[in-house]
């Protein structure tokens, strides 16, 4: 059948209709209608196991809170809060999704795994965009949390090693 | 078999079926505040001279790509003026289509950048994209109106169904995983966060008496379920359409009161806005006809957005509604009350106040 004028269903737009699609064309959409129905459940279903949860739309998933104590370890084992004469300020370094003043008891908007996720990844970043910084190996995060009301538990993060080989660049 | 066979045949002609698209044209308009809205952290911080790239960031891969500075605030800037184009209608197509390729490039920049209603909105901004919604309610509209070139025809409609499936995704996927969640079904994540912003609810002005309520353990035992069951509703009751419309009006009180009660970004004017897409997608299926002298007939030509209504005037007393079937004959389906209540429930103006009065008639009709 060729690229016939397809038959606007009773009219009802009352205007040109548009042409028949092609083969091809008509595959296509199924392909991709197929695809999409796809993805999305796969990251529906994904997101019971993932941190972040992208495009699993579990939305207010938690009450739970947390804040977390900063230190750098230098390389001579001194702990000393980020706070304490540095030569940058965590919070110009780390801005937004509760990461700016992680001190301060707070919630964890988006689950207790994906503020943790968050704040490993800042520790990451912090200690890999701090080039003036040339006494810290590792920065460290003593987390403070409550799962729901439940706790408090304590866990510890750090970043990547700076002496290490990509630790700072 | 055979019953899942028809459907399946069903499905696959409607993949195909092409319809009108004036309420997505309404949703084109909603989204260009909604982006505007989105974009205002970043757009601050650019006029201030800072981008993403400047603080602690969280890329989804290395080999993803990332501009300059010097080219990405230029883009978000250009993205802004894009949001301003899509609304009016002004080159739209090209419009559309950046707006949703910036927005989902700056979401994948970094893992820090995403949110649910992010996502939502994205997907919203890729429907308007893809589809002509440039042909109503727009300059280009006015333009080609005014070049008296002919009318637009109708448009294919398989990525209406697409996002509808996507909408429902978005409900039933939040109302599931509450569902399952042995502390949202008791109560206590609400009761709990109820409990922590009671000092900032008391400080805004909200009554002690109320906050007490939401803190109340029993209370909250009940409320979790009805918002678990309402979001399921919700989700559920738009697919079908008997009970679309109930659904529709469940929904907008619905995401009025979390945006009353929580920080969720764009996402409830997001959700309000993508009501429309479950607006049937056929121009003038229906005939409107008012007694000469009412103003019924200039106020459903007015607030008929969505292009539903054909509205005749005749000597006759009684307003009578007329459904028209595929080839266009008309039946009688209301007459007089029924009538107008039934189309006010049509409009988008409207719907919210004659949506309960419709159902209300209708579970008190004798069957």
């Amino acid at each position: 059948m060729g690229r016939l004028a397809h038959a606007d269903p009773g009219g009802l737009t009352g205007g040109v209709s548009e042409p028949r699609p092609s083969t091809l064309r008509r595959l296509a959409r199924r392909v991709v209608i197929v695809a999409v129905v796809a993805a999305q459940l796969i990251l529906v279903v994904r997101a019971y196991d993932s941190d972040h949860k992208e495009f699993g739309f579990q939305m207010f998933p938690e009450s739970s809170r947390w804040q977390a104590e900063i230190v750098r370890v230098q390389v001579d084992g001194t702990r000393t809060p980020v706070d304490d004469g540095w030569e940058y300020r965590w919070s110009d370094l780390v801005r937004g999704r509760g990461l700016t003043n992680p001190s301060i008891d707070q919630h964890a908007d988006s689950g207790l795994r994906n503020q943790l996720g968050h704040l490993q990844g800042a520790l990451d970043w912090v200690a890999r965009n701090t080039p003036a910084d040339t006494a810290t190996r590792y920065l460290e995060a003593t987390v403070t949390y409550t799962d729901n009301g439940r706790g408090p538990f304590v866990r510890v993060l750090t970043s990547a090693d700076r002496a290490a080989p990509g630790g700072q660049r | 078999m055979k019953g899942l066979a028809r459907a399946l045949r069903r499905f696959d002609a409607g993949i195909d079926a092409t319809g009108d698209l004036r309420a997505l044209a309404v949703l084109r308009i909603l989204l260009g505040p909604i982006v505007l809205l989105h974009l205002r952290p970043f757009l601050e911080l650019a006029r201030d001279g800072v981008v993403y790239s400047d603080r602690f960031y969280l890329p989804y891969a290395d080999w993803y790509p990332e501009v300059s500075r010097e080219v990405y605030e230029p883009m978000l800037w250009a993205a802004a003026i894009a949001a301003v184009a899509m609304s009016l209608g002004v080159v739209t197509r090209l419009a559309t289509a950046y707006t949703a390729l910036f927005v989902g490039y700056n979401l994948f920049l970094s893992k820090t950048h995403f949110h649910h209603n992010r996502a939502f909105l994205l997907i919203l901004l890729v429907t308007v994209a893809v589809l002509p919604v440039g042909r109503h309610y727009s300059l280009d509209a006015l333009t080609r109106r005014l070049r008296r070139r002919p009318p637009p025809g109708p448009a294919p409609l398989w990525p209406v169904w697409l996002v509808r499936f996507e909408v429902v995704v978005v409900y039933l996927a939040s109302g599931v995983s509450k569902l399952i969640d042995p502390d949202w079904w008791s109560g206590r994540v609400l009761q709990l966060r109820a409990i922590d912003n009671r000092q900032l609810a008391l400080d805004e002005g909200a009554p002690g008496w109320v906050l007490d309520l939401l803190a109340d353990a029993t209370f909250q035992w009940w409320f979790s379920k009805a918002a678990v069951l309402t979001e399921l509703f919700i989700g559920l009751g738009l697919v079908l359409r008997r009970t679309r419309l109930a659904a529709i009006w469940v929904a907008i009180p619905f995401h009025l009161a979390i945006q009353i009660g929580a920080a969720v970004q764009v996402f409830s004017w997001a959700a309000l806005a993508a009501l429309v897409i479950w607006v049937t997608p056929s121009a003038f299926d229906r005939e409107l006809v008012v007694p000469r002298g009412r103003r019924l007939a200039r106020l459903v030509r007015a607030l008929d957005w969505f292009g539903r209504f054909e509205v005749a005037r005749d000597d006759g007393q009684a307003v009578v509604l007329l459904d028209r079937g595929r080839r266009r004959e008309a039946t009688v389906a209301r007459r007089d009350a029924d009538a107008v209540w039934t189309t006010l429930c049509r409009l988008p103006a409207t719907v919210g106040v004659a949506g309960p009065v419709v159902l209300l008639r209708r579970l008190r009709a004798p069957r």
